[in-house]
């Protein structure tokens, strides 16, 4: 498995391996493999894990600080947890071969980033409905923990469009701004899809002391005043409000 | 001969799902949300720079991550089943007998029990 990882080197716990050689694939083969099991094994993915930590926590926290202040210590954790249990679904095609190094961790902290992200978004929807039960319907809201394929980047949108809708939200009210903002995190380009339960609208509603029906109205009027500023942009019948 | 002008075709109108992307967009170019691709995380590397992040005391310990529960790997609330009842199941499972009388008895016992744990609960409804 890993060619660079030595056991030789770790004073504390000799019989751990040291991953500070390894590559993000031999970190990630070593907590795929191990992660769960109780023996040795574990030692060397918790090993790994700690590499891991060392290389990625800090940009990761730096990224979540800035957006989510002091949501972002949870966020981070949490998000850190995800990626140890969830070693395994992390597709090394896409860091083995010709990707140079630093390719390979860009790639990985956009699939770290993009798992943050989704964190952030179950922390608003969840936070104030704490303890929360597994159900069915919340293990298919688990984040999407596909790496990020590069060329698969958002395609160029209309810059003009998105110049104008960026106008518009900044216009909004602050807190209008923000429940935009959090709106937005569960928006899926993937599958164009924006994924809030109305359980989720009204956590989102407690933190601004609102209801599930104020954060609907919120979203339909940004939605509705979206389509009246920007159709006659796009040659319809729009009329701005 | 007159001729009649073409209807002006319907025009298009901003759907919800754009209107959804354009927000998400909008919100991307305002720093908003984390970088999401190799090429967003190359921008904040850069911004970023050299800088030493220090983490918060919570966040510095790898081993005491993993320690934490996450919610979303929390496991489902499972009920035990009397161990003596499932033994004596297994045994009949087994021999292809019946079910003995008593483990029978037991498992009216314990349904009828159950419908009075019940009761007060759906009475508060």
């Amino acid at each position: 498995m890993s060619e660079t990882a030595q056991g030789a080197d770790a004073p504390a716990q000799p019989h751990t391996l040291n991953f500070a050689n390894s590559s993000e694939v031999e970190l990630f083969e070593w907590m795929a493999t191990a992660a769960g099991h109780t023996d040795s094994r574990a030692d060397d993915a918790r090993a790994a894990f700690t590499e891991f930590h060392h290389r990625h926590a800090g940009f990761l926290f730096a990224q979540c600080v800035r957006r989510y202040q002091s949501a972002a210590e949870d966020i981070v954790a949490d998000a850190l947890l995800r990626v140890y249990e969830r070693s395994g679904s992390f597709d090394l095609n896409r860091i083995r071969g010709t990707v140079t190094q630093a390719d390979a961790r860009r790639r990985v902290r956009s699939w770290l980033c993009r798992i943050a992200h989704n964190v952030a978004a179950d922390y608003f929807a969840a936070r104030a409905r704490e303890p929360q039960l597994v159900t069915a319907e919340r293990i298919t809201t688990l984040p999407d923990v596909t790496c990020v394929d590069p060329a698969q980047d958002a395609p160029e949108a209309n810059a003009e469009l998105i110049e104008r809708v960026r106008e518009i939200v900044n216009e909004l009210p602050e807190r209008e701004r923000e429940i935009a903002w959090i709106i937005a995190h569960r928006w899926n380009r993937d599958n164009e899809q924006n994924r809030w339960s109305p359980e989720d609208y009204d956590a989102i509603g407690e933190q601004f002391g609102l209801t599930r029906e104020n954060i609907r109205q919120i979203r339909s009027r940004l939605i509705k005043k979206l389509r009246a500023l920007l159709t006659p942009a796009l040659g319809g019948s729009g009329t701005a409000a | 001969m007159p001729t009649q002008k073409p209807k002006p075709k319907a025009a298009p109108e901003l759907s919800e799902k754009d209107a959804e992307c354009l927000i998400y967009e909008a919100l991307k170019r305002e720093g908003k949300f984390l970088p999401q691709t190799p090429a967003e995380v190359a921008v904040a590397e850069a911004e970023l720079g050299d800088a030493e992040v220090e983490l918060p005391p919570a966040l510095r310990d790898p081993l005491a991550l993993l320690a934490r529960k996450s919610p979303s790997a929390a496991p489902l609330r499972t009920v035990m089943p009397d161990a003596s009842a499932v033994e004596n199941m297994a045994c009949a499972a087994k021999n292809g007998s019946d079910i003995p009388p008593d483990v029978l008895a037991q498992m009216d016992a314990d349904e009828a029990q159950a419908d009075i744990d019940k009761e007060p609960e759906d009475g508060k409804k």
